[in-house]
């Protein structure tokens, strides 16, 4: 016995689906035929029952061919192993037709019988048998059986008990029958044949015919089970069937199987392949037992279904059956309570479901409303957002801050309309709702309408059926309530009266209370509603009324408005006997509110009146003591022995009788008796309810046709012409100017304007206004009726389907002689009101081809309109602000509806903001936790960080290669530290910047006083934070520069094709001319010229080989040996050592790290003529102008003595022997930066060396002082520039030089992008066109008015000149920023770092201070390119210009001034461009009133606007702490000592104490007279340029300090002098001194230092170094 | 690092670049050069080669065969900058000078297994046409400043290039501990190899000779 459930399902080789019974048709054919063992495989109705057996996996494992056997002998079987649907036509053999007749002949009720039918039929047995149950379908079937075979066709079913149908088969070939029953079945069933059918009976003919076909005699029985395994009772035997021992069809398989491959029949592959997986299928059914078929007689089993099986129809049941007994049907949606959406369920299936459980009789399935009860839909419109973990817990703040990624609006992405957008206006209509034309009717007319929009609107919303509805529901559940109370009570009070608790009463109590309060609210707002209605309903009628008055009397009709009325009879004596009992029931309740209302009330007043009384007896008392005080007083006798309680007594009298008595409370008034309160409800009645017998009217508004013209009276006439004559249109203004306008047309009668025009207007940025006009006008002239102001839409506001309405009036004042009413008249009964109508437009911006908002991009104006909120049934009554109890407090008052979906947000919030109960369930809170290995999102983690960083390219990753690939390995401290450094360069920025904006108000001395507790905290020391404060100014700076390049430059270096292809350029006449000139030139030209470079692109030089180029020419004064010295001086000189000025001097040049050196020189002005080539890498091999301008690596050029010692001996040795030791004495030394080089492309000229202080040993050639210059001339080489002749002013050495980059890298593109600026527009546009107009006559001259300030805004120059008073000493600091950014002198000393600007304006502030007239010189000087100087005004014709960063000062006569050109001049209130012919300072001249300059305020130009400064009014300058000085100058020649002995490598250190002791000394005096000298030196010696680098050893006053020393020593030594930057630049300089080269036998050195601080932390460093070899 | 866990991915890249077919030209000779991104590290093998010079064949084919071998292995930690390889084809022209004929890259394949790849070359093409007569009178071609261009998207839009012919390359890749780092490569590829001359209509031809960047 097969489980029903498991049926495998499968089709016959006829290609008959018999779902879910094959396993018992196979049991039926085995036990049927019992055929023995060995022979079941060899029949093929048994070999279709195994495929059916295993029809699943036939299905997927065979083809369709599907033959067991290809041999002739055999019948060729099909299986056709369909899976799909289930009303399968494709039927080609004869059980298919009698299956697809079956079909057609009982179209109604197929399915049921056929599933269950089973037709087992056989192409080649000769008897087809059919089962079947049903004698209908059975005699159908016979019939369209025959109809198909056409004869031989026999009816056995009255005859045999069985009612089988058997068929005896055709003579001739089966192939024919085939044949013919395919053709017939075409023919005969037009329905399902199709023409898939057709071909597959066309393929099934093919296999057939292909081999002849004999077949046995083998009867296959199908017999048909027409019963139901599901609802089936099983009949005893069948049930015992399992359990009796039979073979299994699986037991016969097996064996059979095995035969089968041991007989080496032809098996094709692929059908041994599909037999063996459908006989060893993963899932094999359980063997199944054969048992005899039983047959029960049909009537038997009729009776037997009967009382067995249900089927539920699908009709809709009884509603009252569906309730219980008592219960009456409710609606809740009727009383306005919220029903939620249930689920779509097909009344069909709803219905059987219904009947089937009214059937089992299950009541409790059904509501009240007598449907099933459901739950509501699940399917949730909101979406829910899983917040946080870290928020849900700590989200008592509101409003709630959740983190939502960023998500681009696609509109504003996609928008390629650049900024604009295009806006889409469509005007749909236009309606008069008054108008001067119109007719009194009109008016009338117009009222009607409005009230009727109102009616309907009102009838639609039903709000008084709904109240009245739910009036009745909660007056039953009032009742029922106190009936339940009763009951309870009394239940309670006789079983258990222990356990009626307070509680409960209370919560009865309190929910009486309740329900009465919404009874008596609900009541009243029914009463509301319904007077209202009524109210609308007479004023239509009303209103009607006079129309057809008016019509009446003017015999005409002027709208073609009508109202139709309906009425509706109800029936009266019912309607009374209703209004009665509401009238009753409403008497009652609110007489019961009176009462209670009494009651409270009288309580209240027994409880006033008993405070009233007691107050009252005090003030009796008072007064009576006070009579008697009085009297007493009167009587002369003073109360002294009361005492001072009696005095406070009296003050209490006093107060107390001085108050006012509070009047008795007045006792409340009697509830009224129940006749009056019965009038009242009856008046209330009256006004809101129709009187019983007052039929129920409903109302509809139509349109009549109007009468023909001639038929009206005369002024309705001339009205009409009026209106037909005056034409209106429409403006369309767009930020008020005219954009469009409608065409014109003449109103309809109804005053009514058809437009439906769409104008589509694009523009370029958000209007500020949007406004429609409507003008009519006659022939000439026209009017301006009414203007319309839309709102803007937002920025994703599209055109909607319905269109918007917008009210707009009239202002005009206009009336007629005719009918027309006009408007705006005082007095008139129908003009008086202003002309009005409404507009029906639509608006909003257009979309694009993809669905995109072409809103203008941009924030939209600030009275754009708000998208209207989606329809959200929730009216949003704010909640007061002040907290969770009020809100709860609003919860409970507004008594929102907690079933509503559109509240459930709400309440929910509110709820859990209360602190109530959880959330009520409604959205899935899907925890998604931080998914492992993500990179994505927020945090990201550090490996994605620093990628990230890698990319923007900080410096810190720019070079990282092979980040590791996992999180773990990531290093995450210099990460954090980084993220740390960047957070506080940001902070400090925004301090600086706001230190510029402040203008000084003290925030200087504030970070002052920041930076001390810094370094209180840090515990380093002062030096340490400095240094990391350099270290912050240095990156700070950076990534202002990048930040600048990121936001000017969108594409710094798009590239051209230059960069990318290398190609021949075009032959011009040029080229042409100058390469014929090449032939006649000569081959070595006297005067070589330099030949330009080809120019060559940034981003073409990836692995190029750019070479840093330094040609040494030569230097001039240089100083030589001290010849008194020198006799005694280490070792003696051999190549110079006999005459006294001899010196060797090479130059040494590193970059990068790499050293190179001339060839040796001799004499005070050697001359090597060498060039140098270093090889130059880009940071990252990134030659783009961006990296290469974050190249901070310097040029450093030393100038080093060479000596030479003899180490020999034994003089004896020396004409055979040399031993010698060379020795590099520092003379001086040039550092250029390569950011000067490269922005200038090339340098050349000749430099003044920074010289040591204090050169022990050296003197300057005097002799050559003291030449003429033409002498000194004479000596120089020929091709010197006339500017660089030595003179005899020269004390310092000074170094000719050539560098420049081979091949030249292009210079950084200046910025041209336009700058925000905070000046006035003017003075911006004026400068701009200064520059223009200036740069055009003058190229080469750089001229501005405006510079970047630190925040990155143009702010003119003047601004940054104003008088400060100087702190008493100014010091400079060197630096090597370089940039356009111009800080202010506050800002600058906050950051102690700045260029030539800086410190020019610092410089230039505080001579104007001093009050001497002082200009800023911008121009071109060496080495610095681009520079600032400041020019003071000595005398009517001295000039002096100051160098600001080495504070040395020159006369612009000098001819060896470090400047070369002379651009413009900037005071404090001016600005001057040179228009002179020259621009070397020797021939420009100063005098800025001349014509040579030309003003940028005044004389045509702008007037001065007086901007303010931009400095601040004084410069606050903390002194440093000398204790903090102090430690960092020990721990400072701490540091320098070990990196001396550090360079020392091998060699042994020595540290002479005594000249460590005698070197403090000297430095500790050395700014001292530096400052001194400087400050006396340079006024009187200007004209010689002498500065304070003029002080030299010779003169020092200090030097005989040393001669102790010297006479037991030779001394060798340098004093460095520099700015305090960092430890580390202080131990490159002296690194650069290379005193620590000293090799001699016995040295000892001696290194003192000293720190000179300035206001403001500047630290001056002096560094004396000095080797010491004993003399002998 | 333990073996269990490793920190870097290796990627093994043999095979050669076979044939090429061009017209006009002769006596070619190419060189490639692989670029990677900064993850990515050459192990061993030449980042770099010049090839012989062939010549065409004689017959019909007109082929020019190298059958240059490539061998190089990299390690990295970041499949971003995925090694690419960058041919640039020299020959002769009509006067004898040597003139680029194609330029062609491709990134490595993907997914280890056998690739052949069929690169379609270009070359940059005279900006404008008595250009286009100098370089071929002078034999100066425009050619690319650093073939590295053309394994990068970015500034391509201002050249000009015609293309030239075509080239094929076979690669093996092999991969090393890509799936225990966390990336898929997915199967191999069942591309077959061009050993057996298949016709070309029928060659998988996954990608031109752009690279994309």
């Amino acid at each position: 016995m097969t489980r029903p459930g498991c049926f495998p399902r499968c089709v016959d080789e006829n290609g008959v689906r018999t779902p879910a019974h094959s396993a018992r048709v196979t049991q039926l054919a085995v036990a049927g035929t019992h055929l023995p063992r060995g022979l079941h495989h060899r029949d093929p109705g048994l070999r279709n029952c195994l495929s059916c057996r295993q029809g699943e996996n036939i299905a997927r494992h065979r083809t369709r061919r599907g033959t067991l056997s290809r041999s002739p002998e055999q019948p060729a079987p099909v299986h056709r192993c369909l899976e799909g649907a289930q009303r399968s036509y494709d039927l080609p053999g004869h059980a298919g037709m009698l299956f697809a007749a079956l079909q057609g002949c009982l179209p109604a009720a197929p399915l049921f019988f056929l599933c269950h039918a089973k037709v087992l039929s056989q192409v080649n047995t000769r008897p087809v048998t059919i089962h079947c149950r049903n004698t209908r379908l059975l005699q159908q079937a016979i019939t369209g059986f025959k109809g198909m075979r056409g004869r031989d066709v026999e009816s056995q079913a009255e005859r045999e008990a069985t009612r089988f149908f058997s068929a005896t088969p055709l003579p001739g070939p089966a192939s024919q029958q085939v044949l013919q029953a395919g053709s017939e079945g075409q023919a005969v069933l037009p329905g399902p044949s199709t023409a898939g059918e057709r071909k597959r009976a066309g393929r099934l003919r093919k296999l057939i015919t292909r081999g002849p076909t004999r077949f046995d005699e083998a009867r296959v029985t199908s017999r048909i089970q027409g019963e139901e395994f599901f609802t089936r009772v099983w009949p005893e035997e069948q049930h015992t069937a399992p359990s009796s021992p039979g073979f299994s069809l699986w037991d016969i398989l097996s064996p059979s199987k095995s035969q089968e491959k041991k007989d080496g029949e032809e098996e094709d592959a692929e059908g041994a392949e599909g037999e063996s997986h459908a006989l060893v299928g993963p899932h094999p059914c359980p063997p199944t037992r054969s048992t005899p078929a039983v047959y029960v007689p049909l009537h038997l089993r009729r009776i037997h279904q009967q009382s067995t099986l249900f089927l539920p129809s699908a009709l809709p049941s009884d509603l009252r059956s569906k309730l219980e007994e008592g219960v009456s049907v409710r609606d809740p949606l009727e009383e306005g309570l919220y029903v939620g959406e249930k689920p779509f369920l097909t009344p069909a299936n709803r219905n059987i479901v219904e009947n089937r459980l009214l059937r089992q009789n299950n009541r409790h399935w059904f509501s009240e409303t007598g449907s099933l009860e459901r739950l509501n839909t699940p399917i949730n419109e909101q979406f829910y957002h899983h917040l946080p973990p870290h928020l849900q817990e700590a989200q008592n703040k509101e409003p709630l801050t959740v983190f939502m990624e960023p998500q681009p609006i696609e509109s504003l992405q996609d928008c390629d309309e650049g900024t604009g957008g295009v806006l889409d206006l469509e005007l749909c209509g236009l309606h008069f709702t008054h108008h001067p034309l119109f007719s009194p009717e009109h008016v009338l007319a117009a009222q009607l309408t409005q009230d009727y929009k109102l009616y309907k609107q009102r009838v639609n919303l039903g709000a008084t059926r709904i109240l009245q509805a739910k009036l009745v529901v909660l007056r039953q559940s009032l009742a029922k309530l106190r009936e339940a109370g009763d009951t309870t009570n009394q239940l309670s009070q006789s079983l258990q009266p222990r356990h009626k608790t307070a509680r409960e009463e209370l919560d009865v109590a309190r929910r009486l209370e309740i329900y009465r309060r919404e009874v008596k609210a609900c009541r009243e707002e029914a009463n509301v509603e319904a007077e209202k209605d009524r109210q609308l309903l007479t004023g239509l009628l009303r209103t009607w009324r006079s129309i057809k008055d008016l019509r009446h009397s003017s015999r005409v009709h002027a709208t073609s408005i009508r109202l139709l009325i309906r009425k509706e009879e109800g029936d009266r004596a019912e309607e009374e006997e209703q209004r009665k009992v509401e009238l009753e029931e409403e008497v009652r309740e609110v007489l019961e509110e009176r009462q209670q209302e009494y009651e409270a009330q009288s309580k209240r007043y027994e409880k006033e009146l008993a405070e009233w009384k007691a107050e009252h007896k005090k003030r009796k008392e008072a007064r009576r003591r006070q009579e008697e005080r009085r009297k007493a007083a009167e009587e002369g006798s003073t109360p002294d022995a009361q005492g001072e309680e009696a005095l406070i007594q009296v003050a209490q009298d006093d107060t107390l009788l001085a108050s006012p008595e509070p009047p008795r409370p007045s006792r409340p008034p009697k509830p009224p008796p129940k006749h009056k309160v019965e009038l009242e409800v009856l008046e209330v009645f009256s006004r809101t309810r129709k009187p019983p017998g007052e039929p129920v009217v409903s109302l509809e508004l139509t349109q009549t046709p109007l009468p023909e013209l001639h038929n009206c009276p005369d002024p309705e006439k001339k009205r009409r012409q009026a209106v037909a004559k005056i034409h209106v249109w429409l403006r369309v203004l767009v930020n008020n100017k005219l954009v469009t306008q409608t065409s014109s047309t003449t109103l309809g009668a109804d005053f009514t304007l058809p437009l439906g025009h769409t104008f589509r207007m694009a523009l370029s940025s958000w209007p500020r206004s949007l406004t429609v006009e409507v003008v009519e006008g006659a022939s000439l002239r026209q009017t301006l009726v009414a203007s319309i102001t839309l709102p803007i839409p937002g920025c994703t506001a599209t055109t909607k389907d319905a269109p918007e309405v917008a009210q707009f009036s009239g202002s005009q004042v206009v009336s007629h002689s005719h009918a027309g009413v006009g408007c705006g008249q005082v007095g008139s009964q129908y003009g008086s009101s202003l002309t009005t109508g409404e507009l029906k437009y639509k608006l909003g911006w257009a979309t694009g081809a993809e669905g995109e908002v072409l809103a203008p991009l941009g924030p939209p104006p600030t009275h754009a309109a708000i998208p209207p909120s989606s329809s959200t049934a929730l009216k949003w009554v704010a909640p007061p602000e002040g907290g969770v109890a009020d809100t709860r407090q609003w919860l409970q008052e507004a008594r929102l509806d907690p079933n509503d979906p559109a509240n459930a947000a709400l309440i929910a919030h509110l709820q859990k903001s209360a602190g109530g109960r959880s959330v009520r369930g409604g959205g899935h809170y899907l925890e998604f936790e931080g998914v492992a290995g993500w990179e994505g999102g927020r945090g990201g983690g550090v490996r994605l960080r620093v990628l990230e960083l890698r990319d923007q390219g900080e410096p810190l990753y720019r070079d990282a290669r092979l980040v590791p690939a996992l999180e773990t390995q990531v290093l995450r401290d210099p990460l954090q530290n980084f993220e740390r450094r960047t957070r506080e360069m940001e902070e400090e920025a925004e301090a600086v910047v706001a230190v510029g904006d402040g203008g000084g108000s003290g925030d200087a001395g504030a970070s002052g006083d920041g930076e001390a507790e810094r370094v209180k905290e840090v515990g380093e020391g002062w030096g340490a934070e400095l240094e990391q404060r350099w270290e912050r100014v240095e990156g700070l700076l950076a990534s202002l520069r990048r930040r600048l390049q990121l936001r000017y430059s969108p594409e710094s270096a798009a590239p051209v094709l230059e960069d990318l292809v290398r190609e021949e350029s075009i032959p011009d006449i040029g080229t042409l001319g100058s390469s014929l000139a090449a032939v006649f030139r000569a081959r070595r030209p006297l005067r070589p010229t330099r030949r330009p470079r080809d120019r060559v692109r940034g981003a073409a030089l990836t692995d190029q080989h750019v070479q840093l180029i330094v040609h040494v020419a030569r230097a001039f004064n240089v100083p030589v040996r001290d010849p008194q010295q020198q006799q005694d001086s280490l070792g003696g000189g051999v190549g110079g050592g006999g005459d006294g000025g001899c010196v060797r001097t090479l130059v040494e040049v590193t970059f990068q790290r790499t050293t190179r050196s001339t060839s040796v020189a001799e004499g005070p002005n050697p001359t090597w003529n060498q060039q140098l080539s270093f090889p130059f890498r880009a940071p990252n091999d990134n030659f783009s102008p961006g990296s290469l301008q974050q190249v901070r690596e310097d040029v450093f050029l030393h100038l080093y003595d060479q000596v030479t010692q003899d180490l020999l001996d034994d003089p004896r040795l020396r004409p055979s022997t040399l031993h010698h030791r060379l020795h590099h004495r520092w003379l001086g030394s040039l550092t250029i930066p390569f950011s000067t080089i490269y922005a200038n492309a090339k340098i050349e000229g000749t430099f003044a060396l920074e010289e040591p202080v204090m050169l022990l040993g050296y003197t300057r050639e005097h002799r050559a002082a003291h030449l003429p210059a033409s002498s000194s001339s004479s000596s120089s080489p020929p091709n010197t520039p006339p500017g660089h002749l030595p003179s005899t002013s020269l004390a310092t050495t000074h170094l000719s030089l050539y560098i420049t980059l081979e091949p030249s890298l292009p210079p950084p593109e200046p910025l041209k992008a336009q700058f925000e600026s905070s000046e006035p527009e003017e003075v911006v546009s004026a400068g701009r066109e200064w520059v223009a107009a200036l740069a055009s006559r003058y190229p080469r001259r750089r001229f501005r008015t405006h510079v970047l300030d630190l925040s990155g805004r143009l702010v003119c120059l003047t601004r940054y000149l104003r008088p400060l008073p100087p702190p008493q000493e100014l010091m400079c600091q060197d630096s090597a920023a370089t940039g356009d950014i111009w800080a202010n002198s506050e800002q600058f000393l906050t950051l102690l770092t700045g260029d030539e600007e800086e410190h020019a304006v610092l410089l230039a502030c505080f001579f104007l201070h001093l009050g001497k007239t002082a200009y800023l010189l911008l121009g071109s000087g060496v080495p610095e390119g681009e520079t600032c100087y400041v020019v003071t005004r000595e005398s009517d014709a001295d000039w002096l210009v100051w160098q600001p960063s080495t504070g040395r000062c020159f006369s612009p006569r000098h001819p060896f001034t470090p400047l070369h050109a002379v651009y413009q001049l900037v005071s404090q209130d001016n600005i001057w461009g040179n228009v002179q012919k020259y621009d070397d300072p020797p021939r420009v001249s100063l005098d800025v009133g001349g014509s040579g300059w030309r003003p940028f305020f005044g004389r045509g130009g702008l007037r001065d606007p007086g901007l303010a400064s931009v400095q601040p009014p004084r410069l606050t300058l903390p002194l440093p702490d000398p204790a903090q000085v102090k430690e960092l100058q020990e721990r400072l020649e701490l540091s320098l000592r070990d990196a001396f002995m550090k360079w020392r490598g091998t060699n042994r250190t020595t540290w002479n104490r005594h000249a460590i002791k005698v070197l403090r000394k000297l430095v500790e005096r050395m700014e001292e007279t530096r400052t001194t000298a400087a400050a006396t030196a340079a006024p009187h010696h200007h004209p010689s340029g002498s500065s304070s680098s003029s002080l030299r050893h010779q003169h020092h006053p200090n030097h005989a300090l040393l001669a102790a020393i010297m006479k037991s020593h030779q001394v060798c030594g340098v004093c460095v002098h520099l700015g305090y930057s960092t430890a580390a630049g202080v131990v490159a300089a002296v690194h650069g001194a290379g005193v620590h080269l000293t090799q001699a036998p016995g040295v000892e050195f001696a290194l003192a230092l000293h720190l000179h601080p300035y206001p403001g932390q500047v630290l001056s460093v002096w560094v004396y170094v000095a080797a010491l070899v004993q003399r002998f | 690092m333990s073996v269990s866990s490793p920190s870097v991915f290796l990627l093994s890249v043999s095979g050669q670049v076979e044939a090429g077919r061009f017209m006009g030209g002769d006596n070619l000779h190419f060189n490639y050069c692989f670029t990677a991104g900064q993850d990515w590290e050459v192990v061993s093998g030449l980042e770099e080669c010049v090839s012989q010079t062939a010549c065409c064949s004689d017959d019909e084919r007109q082929l020019f065969v190298w059958n240059f071998p490539i061998d190089i292995t990299y390690k990295s930690t970041n499949p971003f900058g995925w090694p690419q390889i960058i041919l640039s084809v020299y020959g002769t022209d009509f006067f004898g000078n040597i003139v680029i004929v194609g330029y062609a890259a491709c990134h490595v394949p993907l997914t280890p297994g056998t690739h052949t790849r069929r690169l379609k070359t270009f070359v940059p093409e005279s900006a404008s046409t008595i250009q286009k007569l100098m370089s071929w009178l002078t034999g100066r071609r425009p050619e690319f400043l650093n073939p590295k261009i053309i394994a990068q998207g970015r500034g391509r839009e201002v050249t000009r290039v015609r293309s030239h012919g075509e080239i094929t390359i076979t690669f093996n890749v092999m991969m090393k501990d890509f799936a225990k780092l966390g990336y898929d490569c997915g199967a191999p590829s069942k591309v077959p190899y061009l050993g057996a001359p298949p016709p070309p209509q029928t060659v998988t031809v996954p990608r031109e000779g752009q690279s994309d960047a």
